[in-house]
């Protein structure tokens, strides 16, 4: 019973996320179903977890009825108004010639589709017979979940309690309020119902990751890369243990590779889309404001070069304005929440970065060492720098250009970060390095798929069949 | 080679592909880990599985991410098959969680034992229980602020725990930490 009421808080974010994606997006079209269902996933997580989020503000304690309300609610809205678009949503895929592939392809693609149908249900079913245990987890994240399901965040004495300063009482709600659904849910706070967010992320980045690259690529490929990310170990342990980084890396994935995509194909609902998932990124971590400066820059910097004054106002609404007002009642919040760790924003000037610099070839040597482990990564990381190695001169031809500077940018921060940080770079390595790589993981195995595409590298489905018009 | 009809693939291509095949095979050594592991999880209680989970020394879980953990790990496997170390992040989630179940949800427990992992594990697992190291409010936000700022009480003064509100405290005693009640200590029926 536990476990059906779990699946159902979970089917309330799913619909409230097809709900959101059919009210934002017009033509659905454009989407494979896989892409609809992952990236709607996240869009139930940013909706319900602020809406709750606000709730809880004003004085409300997380109630399964809020979110069916808030479901029920937003699918009557999305009946009245985006009715076309409903239908499209459940009926529709993106008209697309059947091309002829050779047998070997085909086998090939069930081949990757085996392999990861059976890596999702083993890490699923260990995820699901292991209660909660990562350290993580429980000292932080699921800490502040159980804090915000007793009591709301107006009420509780929690953020102001130093003594529990080791949970760090200032990160974001997104992931702890998400947990609370769960357990608001079942009705009780307990460490196995909540494991179910693992099978649920599992398939969520999946479907994410499979339907931003079938925008690029073909279903061969957009497969091949799918079992590729989905083969490294790293990304399917810290699925299984509930890590926040996993999230993170699905946001940093919707988010920048909608942009790109927007980018690449100038349709306004990828600008949507990329505006939603960078307040994802805000609200689940704090690195994700790092990701949301460099959103902002790749924005600015897109507009400099194109020169598209039109362009202007929905990119200064969807990057900036939608993200900044979605979460500024946290940023309210979390100014008012004493201030005890290490103050990193005012370590950020160059001055401090030039002071240290010292440090940057044992963070180069380190992060190296730790892109090279085998036992986290496989050869992942080997594969992406010969990818880049291979297509370099792609790197500065648009629009994959844009990706590369995005995924530069994120390097570049958090190279930056380790040089100013004031711990030790070897401390620092051990705990963060595999954790920020993580950030970045999926996004990476994009940008290696489509210079892969853009190279030449991979084979390519013939021409469409006439017959099969 | 096989070729596609009209799209021929090049060595280039061959040879990517290749690539991209052996990292997806290389992939699949963890339908091993996750499989055995499973297979050790499979029909045990919540507690049981929960010490398997968090144990470093039993699960690959509990040491990925962790480079320095799984060096030690592979260096010490031969010594590990002939007599398992002990974990003490699986002990310590453990016992806060057995203790956990009996605590009432307005229980006040005092930590008076110098156990960081205790503290961190108790105060999210027994929220809304509350737990303190010191009846001060003080920054603890690691290990050295934790050392520094734990206050532990003599036995002989646990009554003034009562009085300022604590229910419980976890105690070393001679059968090692427990968590008592400090109503049944005062009336001498704990031990």
């Amino acid at each position: 019973m536990t476990l059906i009421r779990a699946c159902l808080g979970i089917a309330v974010i799913e619909l409230i996320g097809i709900a959101v994606f059919t009210l934002l997006t017009s033509d659905m079209q454009r989407w494979t179903s896989a892409a609809k269902f992952g990236l709607s996933f996240c869009l139930g997580l940013v909706t319900l977890t602020l809406s709750l989020f606000i709730g809880s503000w004003c004085g409300l304690k997380p109630v399964w009825w809020f979110g069916v309300c808030e479901a029920i609610l937003l699918g009557v809205l999305a009946f009245l108004f985006r009715k076309e678009q409903v239908r499209e949503f459940f009926c529709s895929s993106p008209e697309k010639t059947v091309a002829r592939r050779a047998p070997w392809m085909r086998i090939v693609e069930v081949g990757a589709l085996i392999f990861i149908a059976v890596t999702i249900a083993l890490v699923s079913g260990v995820s699901l017979l292991e209660p909660l245990v990562e350290w993580d987890v429980i000292a932080i994240w699921a800490f502040k979940a159980k804090v915000l399901f007793h009591e709301s965040v107006a009420a509780t004495p929690y953020f102001q309690d130093v003594t529990k300063a080791f949970s760090h009482l200032d990160y974001p709600l997104l992931w702890p309020i998400t947990m609370t659904w769960i357990w608001a849910c079942v009705g009780d706070t307990d460490l196995e119902s909540l494991k179910l967010l693992s099978p649920a992320l599992l398939l969520a980045l999946a479907a994410t990751f499979y339907g931003i690259l079938r925008r690029c690529v073909s279903s061969f490929s957009a497969l091949l890369f799918t079992a590729l990310l989905f083969g490294v170990p790293m990304v399917l342990s810290q699925t299984a243990r509930l890590m926040t980084d996993v999230p993170l890396g699905l946001f940093v994935l919707s988010g920048f590779g909608c942009f790109y995509l927007w980018i690449r194909d100038n349709h306004s609902d990828d600008l949507k889309l990329a505006g939603l998932f960078a307040t994802g990124m805000l609200f689940i971590k704090n690195e994700g404001i790092g990701f949301f400066v460099i959103f902002l820059v790749a924005a600015i910097t897109l507009l400099a070069v194109q020169r598209k004054a039109r362009r202007i106002p929905s990119v200064a609404l969807w990057v900036f304005v939608v993200p900044m007002t979605l979460t500024a009642l946290w940023f309210v919040f979390r100014a008012n929440i004493p201030k005890v760790h290490e103050d990193y924003a005012s370590r950020l000037s160059p001055k401090f970065f030039f002071e240290e610099i010292s440090r940057f070839p044992e963070v180069l040597k380190g992060t190296f060492h730790y892109c090279g482990n085998t036992y986290d990564w496989l050869g992942f990381w080997a594969l992406f720098l010969l990818v880049i190695v291979f297509c370099l001169p792609l790197l500065i031809k648009p629009p994959q250009s844009w990706l590369s500077l995005i995924v530069c940018l994120s390097f570049a921060m958090y190279g930056y970060i380790f040089v100013v940080s004031p711990w030790p770079v070897k401390d620092l390595l051990e705990t963060a390095a595999n954790r920020l790589l993580l950030h970045l993981t999926p996004l990476c195995a994009f940008l290696m798929a489509e210079l892969s595409r853009a190279a030449g590298l991979l084979p390519r489905e013939s021409e469409p069949n006439p017959e099969n018009k | 080679m096989p070729k596609s009809p009209r799209n021929p693939v090049s060595l280039r291509q061959w040879l990517f592909f290749a690539a991209l095949v052996f990292m997806v095979f290389w992939g699949m050594h963890n339908f091993s880990d996750y499989g055995s592991l499973f297979s050790k999880l499979q029909g045990k209680p919540m507690l049981e599985r929960g010490s398997i989970g968090s144990n470093e020394w039993q699960s690959f879980l509990a040491r990925a991410g962790r480079p320095q953990l799984q060096e030690i790990y592979y260096k010490s496997r031969p010594l590990e098959m002939l007599s398992p170390p002990q974990s003490n992040v699986a002990m310590g989630w453990r016992w806060v969680v057995e203790n956990g179940e009996h605590l009432p949800p307005d229980a006040k427990v005092y930590l008076n034992v110098p156990g960081l992992l205790l503290y961190f594990y108790g105060a999210s697992l027994w929220h809304p229980s509350a737990l303190d190291v010191t009846t001060e409010t003080v920054v603890i936000k690691d290990g050295s602020t934790f050392e520094k700022n734990a206050k532990p009480v003599p036995s002989n003064e646990f009554s003034r725990l009562l009085e300022s509100g604590y229910t419980h405290v976890v105690t070393s005693t001679r059968w090692g930490v427990r968590l008592l009640n400090l109503r049944e200590i005062a009336g001498g029926t704990a031990p």
